[in-house]
């Protein structure tokens, strides 16, 4: 879902560089205030980590594999602000490091992954999982979550692809759509494995069991 | 080109992808020369051709995804068609002309960045994009990233290898044991994330970011960024269309 | 008279997750003097050393050549001792060499000639001069440990805290790490599991267990004390236990 340049008009990647940029500040201005001076390593540490999970390729069925986008999961674990830092931070060095993702498409990337892929998302999550929920809640909440960011990512994506008169929408949407309506299954299945392993462990890690108040 | 200053080359990237996205897909003549361009600084920067052109594949996916929609672009003169039962699939030429377009300034612009990269250090173009005043706090973030993604992939791989040497089970856990996996490495990444920040206030720490001031540029830097941008500029006017 | 390099004062710490590690912890270092701190494992031995400059902060008194530890002083207690941690991975946090040693220099607003001459002094006290633009990530263990000790010697400091100096390190780094910080004039406290280097460095030695000072007193007599030793899961050096020769 790594947008390259020249896919995108001047009209969409122009202004969702802007949204980008200030979402971004927004961001880093909350996770500040949630996380304090703590925030920079931990974002930083957690973008590393992210980086590194997304190169683990998992085993699904019809003998393909697939990897963690992560977006969902770093939300649940470091909160919706710093998530969406983190995952933005990636896709930077993906960016820079592996020409994954364009330049003047970084401002439209961050926005379908970081913005909608782990801020938003993190609404769906805690939308299901409001109050304190168990650990079977937890989970549905988590695999809801993770499958609706990949799959409103690349939707919008294909709003944009189409805005662009790039390709149309009546074939980009369904295209997209169908495509990641299968990545979110894996998406979802992963984050849950993960998020239920650390509930296991660590349950004090995830953002949500301290209230936001740290 | 090693040796450059990254601040002036990542001017001249961002200069020279931004010229490559707005030039009309029509222009072919301006494509050609940036095109000959790229391949004049890969040469004397003896990147490996191969590396540029296997970044190059990244594009793949969109592609195939535009070449999807082809047939559904209705508008223009009529190139090529195949009929079949009562379906006519028809490729038109404004349908090419958009598929080009594309393709050529996409696979441009990744040559552009991957030229960049290919001949500056990490770190080098972190410092520099701090000195074009891209926010501290990013830089940063940035470089924490870089400095541990090879060690928590170095674990991940040791996971890996531990797991492999005392399981045989089958696929199906599989997948339950390398979720298990993350979610340990982000335990661990964790804890270090705490570490790192008890070394960070140990050496003075207090929230802000303190960098080192910029040296000056070479006359020489300016001119090569300043040569290439304005080679870039005669290509888009060759084509004929500002 | 002079105020001792290091002086605490009934302090206690628990971790926020409640696990208590320290208990009622008094200690005194003077000036110029090397302190060995011995112990097994989760004896507290590393959360103490984070006391010295206040990373952490409990329960009690902490004072540093007579300041005492609170958020006030913290800039100059920074500045006053160095910790030198486990891992040279927590330590070495940025892309570069330069970087890390010029890290803490940089916090303390220096300018930058005298940041440049700083890190250059450093990495030359630990023989590492050259590798200021090599990345950290691509250092052996030994010259990462090496690169650690620099980034504390580039503030100065006046106490120096080493948590497990020689942990991981061949023989011969093992030696020329010992040789560095036998050079070195600061007041050195040394968290280790290696008790010959007590025995070659620190003249007093604190034994730490349970998150208490069991005993402390005169290295030699310390840990040539086998029921003790072996009762804190140590044991006494096979240099001391074959005699002196
Ligand atoms: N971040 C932490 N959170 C909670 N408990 C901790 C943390 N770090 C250490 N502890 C606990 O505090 C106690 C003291 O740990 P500490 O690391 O100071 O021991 P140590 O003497 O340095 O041990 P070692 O010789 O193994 O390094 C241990 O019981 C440990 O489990
Ligand atoms: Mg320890």
């Amino acid at each position: 879902m790594h947008i390259p340049d020249g896919f995108l008009a001047a009209r969409v990647w122009a202004p969702s560089w802007a949204v980008a940029v200030a979402g971004m500040w927004c961001c880093l201005k909350r996770a500040g205030r949630t996380l304090g001076d703590r925030a920079i390593p931990l974002m930083g540490v957690t973008a590393a980590f992210i980086f590194a999970a997304q190169m683990l390729n998992f085993p699904v069925a019809g003998g393909t594999s697939g990897h963690l986008l992560g977006g969902v999961l770093a939300a649940v674990l470091l909160g919706p602000w710093a998530g969406a830092v983190v995952i933005a931070i990636v896709l930077a060095v993906q960016c820079l490091l592996f020409q994954d993702g364009g330049l003047t498409a970084l401002g439209a990337n961050v926005v379908n992954m970081a913005l909608i892929g782990s801020a938003f998302s993190y609404g769906i999550y805690i939308l299901i999982a409001s109050g304190s929920p168990g650990r079977g809640r937890l989970l549905a909440s988590v695999a809801a979550a993770s499958w609706c960011s990949v799959f409103l990512a690349s939707t919008v994506c294909a709003f944009e692809l189409a805005l662009s008169d790039t390709s149309p929408l009546r074939v980009a949407l369904p295209a997209m759509a169908a495509v990641h309506a299968l990545i979110g299954i894996v998406e979802a299945l992963i984050t849950c494995g993960v998020i239920s392993f650390i509930v296991k462990v660590r349950p004090d890690l995830l953002y949500a069991g301290k209230g936001g108040a740290r | 080109m090693h040796r450059t200053d990254a601040r002036v080359k990542c001017v001249a990237c961002v200069c020279c992808v931004l010229l490559i996205v707005t030039t009309p897909a029509t222009a072919v003549l301006s494509f050609t020369g940036y095109a000959l361009i790229l391949l004049a600084l890969l040469a004397v920067s003896r990147v490996p051709i191969l590396h540029i052109v296997r970044r190059t594949l990244a594009v793949m996916p969109f592609v195939l995804l535009i070449a999807a929609c082809l047939p559904f672009i209705k508008r223009g003169e009529v190139m090529w068609s195949v009929a079949w039962g009562g379906w006519t699939l028809a490729v038109t030429r404004d349908g090419l002309r958009l598929f080009w377009g594309v393709f050529v300034k996409s696979s441009l612009s990744i040559f552009c960045v991957a030229l960049l990269t290919a001949t500056t250090r990490f770190d080098c173009l972190l410092r520099g994009m701090e000195s074009l005043r891209c926010p501290r706090l990013v830089v940063m973030l940035l470089s924490f990233l870089y400095r541990y993604a090879f060690l928590f992939s170095d674990d991940l791989m040791r996971m890996l290898r531990a797991k492999r040497s005392r399981s045989f089970r089958p696929a199906r856990s599989e997948a339950r044991i390398l979720a298990g996996m993350l979610g340990m490495l982000f335990v661990r990444s964790y804890e270090r994330a705490e570490r790192v920040y008890l070394a960070m206030c140990s050496r003075g720490f207090d929230g802000t970011i303190v960098t080192p001031g910029r040296p000056a540029l070479g006359a020489a830097d300016l001119a090569l960024s300043g040569g290439v941008i304005a080679c870039f500029a005669a290509a888009r006017l060759a084509g004929g269309i500002w | 008279m002079e105020s001792p390099a290091i002086e605490i004062i009934s302090l206690s710490f628990s971790y926020p997750d409640g696990v208590p590690a320290l208990h009622d912890i008094n200690l005194n270092v003077a000036r110029g003097e090397t302190v060995g701190i011995v112990g097994p494992n989760g004896a507290g031995k590393s959360t103490l050393l984070m006391h010295l400059n206040g990373v952490l902060r409990g329960k009690g008194t902490v004072r540093v050549m007579g300041l005492d530890v609170n958020d006030e002083n913290a800039r100059k207690i920074r500045r006053l001792v160095g910790l030198v941690f486990q891992d040279p991975e927590d330590q070495l946090f940025t892309p570069t060499v330069y970087e890390d040693v010029a890290f803490g220099p940089l916090q303390m607003r220096y300018p930058r000639e005298e940041i440049d001459r700083r890190v250059r002094d450093a990495l030359r006290t630990v023989g590492m001069e050259g590798f200021e633009r090599r990345s950290s990530h691509h250092l052996s263990f030994g010259e990462k440990k090496r690169v650690s000790l620099a980034t504390v010697l580039a503030l100065d400091p006046e106490i120096i805290a080493f948590d497990e100096p020689t942990s991981n390190l061949d023989p011969c780094s093992r030696e020329e790490f010992i040789s560095y910080l036998m050079a070195l004039p600061a007041t050195k406290v040394i968290a280790t599991h290696d008790l010959e280097l007590v025995l070659q460095l620190c003249g007093h030695t604190i034994l730490l267990s349970g998150g208490t000072i069991v005993t402390e007193g005169e290295t030699r007599e310390l840990l040539g004390d086998r029921a003790l030793m072996e009762k804190h899961r140590l044991r006494v050096p096979l240099s001391l236990a074959l005699g002196p020769r």
